[in-house]
């Protein structure tokens, strides 16, 4: 496929092509990195918000509620709905979509489901790559929302310019375990189901925690350490309290920009990106070479072969010439950009 | 390249019986797919919609209402339109001998009946993509 061709057609929004694209980025096609190379030029201008919170609280509802709200205030809308695979037959049920669908078929929207494929940290591997694919065809929002957390699913703190951590006033207890956690990389929480019983003391409580838990070295790299973090309520499935989620997300994000610190979390989360690209082909790298994994075997119960010596011993064999040109692949002519 | 099936489950119109779409979600899903569920009371240009952003490999849909040959038809020509010509379109329901020939001629894949064993429907899937 030329891939040249393919970027024009994504920036000119054309579904099938950024759906192909995104296949061909979730796949690990051999194409993937030019792809990403050629729309790069066309990344950066929009607004990502991560959703996430922990199974059931109203992530998808929320997310719809938002898109419907975005397109109102004329603006174009990326989502990506993150759903968990199986561990043990690799399947998934992507189920998100079923709550997406206030704004029906829509070109200023564009709703990807992806599934984690192995991935722990609460979206998939694919998922900041798609999220580049679908800005470049023109959005100007990305919601990513995540698969249901726990307590240590933080990945999206390192993929969006603000968090939105969605509770409701069930969760309980469940605030207590999560404190150091998730809690800490929320930029904006949002407390939805506000018609069941017990909101007003669920989020005292939270506001307290909040105020007590949240450690001062926390490295957040938006609001001050002095500042706290917006705790609004929603009614979700009726459309209750999404406005004022918008306009608290909207001054919050134009803050980061005034400040200088959105650039500085965006190149906080491009390092991480480039960190997991360089971990990534070298673990593919890694378990594909079987002169490495003999080795491996051939040492383990050697008399004086400890772990690290044996580690150190593979390196060597790993870090030669010859892997460097299986990690770093030479453009082929006519492609890229 | 770690290429997964993707297979589209959806329940057009009005018909509100989804259990039996449910069953097969989730038996596509222990064989290994991945199955974006889209839910009740879909518009066929709206599960035509889910296909493409979804880029998926199957679309299937579950027919109870006896709609079936004004909803498989009008799927399959906005396909065609939106340039999924080479997705598989498959489905069950409660859908008579005759028109299962009929639907086949307008490019409609397999369609299961009551009784069709999950098997059958995995292994369709499988072999009609290899």
């Amino acid at each position: 496929m030329d891939i040249n061709n393919l970027v024009k057609r994504i920036v000119a929004a054309d579904k099938l092509s950024i759906s192909r694209a995104i296949s061909m980025i979730e796949n690990n096609s051999p194409d993937s990195d030019n792809l990403l190379d050629g729309i790069h030029k066309y990344v950066g201008r929009a607004l990502r918000i991560g959703v996430t919170g922990p199974p059931g609280v109203g992530k998808s509802t929320i997310v719809n509620e938002l898109i419907a709200a975005l397109r109102k205030r004329d603006k174009r809308v990326g989502v990506i709905a993150v759903d968990p695979s199986s561990i043990f037959c690799g399947g998934a049920i992507l189920g998100d979509r079923i709550r997406m669908q206030k704004i029906g078929v829509d070109n200023g929207v564009f709703i990807r489901s992806m599934a984690t494929r192995g991935c722990s940290g609460g979206l998939s591997r694919a998922t900041v790559e798609t999220a580049d694919i679908i800005e470049a065809s023109g959005k100007d929002y990305i919601i990513i929302e995540t698969v249901g957390v726990g307590q240590s699913e933080v990945e999206i703190f390192r993929s969006v310019d603000a968090v939105v951590l969605v509770l409701s006033p069930e969760s309980g207890d469940a605030i207590q375990a999560m404190k150091a956690g998730i809690m800490e990389i929320a930029d904006v929480i949002v407390v939805n189901k506000a018609d069941r019983p017990g909101l007003d003391a669920f989020v005292t409580n939270l506001k307290n925690t909040l105020e007590l838990a949240r450690p001062q070295s926390v490295p957040h790299l938006c609001g001050s350490s002095k500042a706290k973090i917006p705790v609004l309520t929603a009614q979700a499935n009726a459309g209750i309290g999404i406005a004022e989620l918008l306009d608290t997300l909207e001054k919050y994000l134009s803050g980061l920009k005034e400040s200088g610190k959105l650039a500085q979390r965006r190149r906080d989360v491009l390092r991480e990106r480039i960190k997991t690209h360089i971990l990534t082909r070298l673990e593919e790298h890694l378990l594909s070479d079987k002169k490495i994994t003999k080795l491996v075997d051939n040492e383990i119960g050697k008399a004086g072969a400890t772990p690290g010596k044996i580690a150190q011993k593979a390196l060597r064999v790993l870090i030669n010439r010859k892997t460097r040109k299986v990690l770093i692949p030479s453009k082929k002519r006519g492609r890229g950009v | 390249m770690d290429k997964k099936i993707r297979v589209l489950v959806a329940k057009p119109g009005l018909d509100g019986h989804d259990r039996g779409a449910k069953v097969v979600a989730c038996a596509l899903r222990d064989a290994g797919m991945e199955v974006i569920y889209t839910g009740l009371h879909q518009t066929p240009e709206m599960i035509v919609q889910a296909a493409v952003e979804e880029d998926v490999d199957v679309v299937a849909l579950s027919v109870l209402s006896g709609a079936h040959m004004t909803i498989f038809p009008k799927v399959r020509k906005l396909m065609k339109a939106q340039g999924l010509k080479d997705v598989l379109m498959t489905g069950g329901g409660i859908i008579p001998e005759e028109d299962i020939k009929k639907l086949s001629k307008l490019g409609v894949g397999r369609l299961f009946t009551p009784g069709a064993p999950l098997k059958d429907i995995v292994e369709y899937i499988r072999a009609a993509l290899s």
